[in-house]
């Protein structure tokens, strides 16, 4: 019993600490972006060049009125992405974030 | 069926162009009076998204210092300056969502770990004590790690997307159009930043 309830709390802990993006992803289905950007500027560590992270990232910063820092969040999603409808979404937020300062 | 096709290729060429207004360069922006918006239609996805559009034009008009005002059918008045022209701004709502998912491929490293067992025992003999053993054993056991690769991380997101047109009332001429879209956590946000960048680029013509 004490193992079970024990691979129960460690299987809690550890998927916790192993998933700060999915993390990220339920805290904007909910709404709480200040946890949500917490766990993407985790995410980011383990992930420095996913342009997902950053789009993620820069849209947070947008939420919570952060133009400059949501600026450098999409500069690094265009940086880091292949895709040409994320950099063309990197470059209108961009451009629509210099224009609103 | 001429006119479906010439439909099709206005919006197609209106895509095309992308962050490129059309402007019609021989039309004279400065002797204007002022601009009429149309009602907008509702986009199928949300009721009352039309009059959000209409709120947010006028709101972004008035924010760039023009005079606005309402009718009593519903049209709003830009008022530009001291011209003759009139001009009539339509807008047509071409995505208005607040939950497209965006599915987020992701994977984690598990960079592994070092575990070290040391076990010290020791064989203590009472008859005689310089005889005492102290055996010691050590195990390391190594993780190598491992990467795991989850299926999806969803969220979702708003997209707003207009295409804003306008003409000449007298003459019914199309002066000036361009499409604008624009992403974001909230709805509401995301349809005043999609409106302002439309809005913003409109301003600079009679400035």
């Amino acid at each position: 019993m004490k193992k079970l309830i024990y691979l129960i709390i460690n299987i809690f802990l550890v998927g916790k600490e192993l998933d700060p993006l999915k993390q990220a992803s339920d805290a904007i289905n909910s709404g709480l972006y200040v946890n949500a950007l917490a766990y993407v500027i985790e995410a980011q560590k383990l992930e420095p060049f996913n342009p997902d992270v950053y789009r993620m990232k820069a849209l947070l910063h947008e939420s919570l009125g952060e133009p400059k820092k949501a600026i450098i969040a999409w500069e690094k999603c265009k940086k880091y992405s292949d895709n040409k409808e994320i950099k063309s979404e990197a470059q209108i937020h961009i451009k629509n974030l210099e224009n609103a300062k | 069926m001429q006119s479906n096709l010439k439909f099709i290729l206005l919006i197609y060429f209106l895509f095309s162009c992308y962050n490129n207004p059309a402007i019609k360069s021989s039309y004279n922006f400065f002797n204007v009076k002022s601009v009429e918006v149309l009602p907008i239609e509702d986009h199928s996805y949300l009721q009352g998204s039309g009059k959000m559009i209409t709120n947010s034009i006028s709101h972004n008009f008035l924010k760039l210092g023009f005079d606005v005002n309402q009718s009593n059918d519903g049209n709003n008045f830009i008022f530009i300056g001291n011209g003759n022209k009139k001009l009539i701004l339509s807008c047509l709502i071409t995505e208005f969502t607040d939950s497209e998912l965006i599915i987020v491929p992701y994977k984690y490293e598990n960079r592994g770990y070092t575990e070290t067992v040391l076990n010290q025992s020791s064989t203590d003999s009472k008859k005689n004590k310089k005889n005492a053993d102290l055996l010691t054993t050590t195990s390391t056991k190594t993780h190598g790690g491992s990467i795991t690769e989850g299926s999806k991380v969803e969220y979702s997101r708003a997209k707003v997307g207009i295409i804003l047109t306008m003409k000449d009332k007298l003459t019914g001429d199309l002066v000036w159009s361009n499409s604008y879209w624009y992403s974001g956590l909230e709805l509401h946000k995301t349809t005043e930043s999609c409106v302002r960048q439309g809005i913003s680029q409109l301003g600079k013509l009679f400035n």
